[in-house]
């Protein structure tokens, strides 16, 4: 278990420096779960757990100033649990959300202290030695190290025991309960992309896209086929009426909301 | 161009080593000045080049570009791009006033932020997670390695065409795209093309089932009946619009999460669900 636990903390401190930087997915619920299931032998579960994930989470970036509830913490410690404990995933999920939060919390801590490294920087500039300048900057991978393994390594090495007793404490009703809230969570993400996309004037295409699919049963892949004919098609007409102006009022609010954030 | 000169050019070598220091963007991000310091370690090799014969020139811009630095981590590519250019002219001849490098990185990182923000992770991280996650019903291993796929495409396109062809275009397309209504349609597409995918999504993957039945006998209805008797997917589209509602009014995404979570148990008890 040692062993996991260290392999588990490591892992997730990649996931988390790739969450930042590069951004090349593999740190998305769908897929970090996948990684951390094939190292605990169990690649199905990971992907299920993934993929209940991916749509809790999917609106959570992080975007401006913001720092969103960790995901990738959450997706690791439900992705381990689910194998570790042999906890359905439902469970496990709902196990995700406090850890993410947690972890949340823990991250504005770091990102706060790394200020401190962008002064080592400033010091580092003044003296012209560049790479001091270059090290404060790798500098900050250490503190996402820290920020990471407080959380992750305990929850392995000592958690999966004590959740799996909690567990057996639960009523069936709640554990019930915590598996209805799986299937609600991906409320709050779409939730939050409305905020993001929130331009009055537009807000009926969300409501052609319901009911595309609930009265059409569009797929995904169909709905966005139409949207993109939808966009060109308003955006040729928008032009034709000589109307950019309305358009950049209503929507500048957004952008302005977007930056401020 | 002699010897000398070569020596202090921007090669397609010197660009695409800005495209893998770009990577690390974000390694420093901090309240402070945000992703300042990733910038600044981005485009440090191309300073040092640039202001080979001159320290004291190289001081100055590295201090310059420690300025308040924050946009879309995507977007920063297609910024160094255009911004590279006039930080050679100002190395060379001067003939630039610093202070506009800076007003340029400002003016973009802003408009850049809500454009690249709607369009990466509103926009295509939703509708490439969505195929991973309908291709991966059962534990498919396709699902995640179709995601990575599909969302690497755009992602490298941008990282590396951005500070290539940034640089091409350079002071060019500022007037281009800052200037006309190029951006605000550009905006508006995307926003459309997202809206209606969350649509769908709101539709397809919120799941509140209900077990309550009313009534006794053959006259029994259950409750989700009723419900999708006046619409089907009428509680996801609700529950959507009212954390939407919430987090509008400045509720924390947090407490709304527990909030669900506390419903959804208490909904168990009781027997609703």
């Amino acid at each position: 278990m040692l062993l996991k636990a260290i392999l588990i903390t490591i892992v997730a401190w990649l996931l988390s420096l790739e969450y930042m930087n590069g951004h090349f997915g593999f740190s998305r619920p769908l897929v970090a779960a996948t990684i951390i299931g094939a190292l605990l032998g169990d690649i199905k579960t990971g992907i299920i757990v993934g993929s209940s994930l991916q749509l809790i989470f999917m609106g959570i970036s992080g975007v401006g100033a913001a720092v969103p509830p960790d995901a990738i913490i959450g997706t690791v410690i439900a992705t381990a649990f689910s194998i570790l404990a042999h906890q359905n995933v439902e469970v496990s999920l709902s196990l995700a959300v406090p850890v993410a939060v947690a972890s949340q919390a823990l991250d504005i801590f770091a990102r706060t202290a790394t200020t401190g490294l962008m002064h080592m920087a400033d010091k580092a500039a003044e003296e012209e030695r560049y790479n001091k300048l270059e090290l404060a900057h790798y500098l900050g991978g250490l503190v996402i190290f820290a920020r990471v393994a407080i959380i992750v390594f305990p929850a392995i090495y000592f958690g999966v025991g004590a959740v799996e007793n909690l567990i057996s404490f639960i009523p069936a009703s709640v554990l019930k309960g915590l598996e209805v809230a799986g299937g609600m969570l991906p409320a709050v993400g779409f939730g939050m992309l409305l905020t993001m996309l929130d331009v009055k004037k537009l807000k009926p295409f969300y409501f052609i896209g319901f009911a595309f699919a609930t009265f059409g049963n569009f797929s995904l892949i169909g709905v966005t086929v139409v949207s993109c004919c939808v966009a060109l098609l308003f955006d040729y007409f928008s032009k034709d009426q000589k109307t950019p102006d309305n358009v950049k009022k209503s929507s500048d609010d957004n952008l302005d909301e977007l930056m401020n954030n | 161009m002699d010897a000398k000169n070569m020596d202090t050019k921007i090669t397609k070598k010197d660009l695409n080593k800005v495209v893998l220091r770009g990577v690390l963007l974000q390694l420093s991000w901090n309240f402070e000045r945000m992703q300042a310091l990733g910038y600044c370690y981005t485009i440090l090799p191309i300073l040092k080049k640039i202001y080979k014969n001159n320290p004291e020139g190289l001081k100055k811009a590295v201090q310059r570009n420690l300025e308040f630095f924050n946009t879309n981590p995507f977007m920063a590519a297609p910024i160094m791009g255009i911004t590279l250019p006039m930080e050679e002219k100002l190395a060379t001849d001067k003939t630039i006033d610093p202070t506009s490098i800076s007003a340029i990185k400002i003016a973009m990182m802003g408009p850049l932020a809500g454009i690249g923000d709607s369009l990466f992770w509103f926009t295509i991280l939703p509708i490439c997670a969505g195929i991973g996650v309908s291709l991966s019903k059962g534990g498919n291993i396709l699902g995640p390695i179709a995601f990575l796929i599909l969302w690497n495409i755009p992602n490298l396109a941008v990282r590396y065409f951005g500070v290539t062809k940034g640089y091409e275009l350079g002071t060019n397309l500022i007037g281009e795209i800052t200037g006309g209504s190029v951006m605000q349609r550009i905006t508006n597409a995307t926003t459309i093309v997202g809206l209606m995918v969350l649509g769908v999504m709101t539709a397809t993957m919120v799941n509140v089932p209900l077990n309550l039945t009313i009534g006794k006998g053959s006259q029994a209805m259950t409750l989700q009946a009723i419900f999708d008797g006046i619409m089907p997917n009428l509680i996801p589209l609700g529950i959507t619009y009212l954390v939407y509602r919430l987090i509008k009014k400045g509720k924390s995404v947090t407490k709304i999460l527990f909030g669900i979570i506390i419903v959804a148990i208490l909904g168990a008890v009781i027997g609703i669900f």
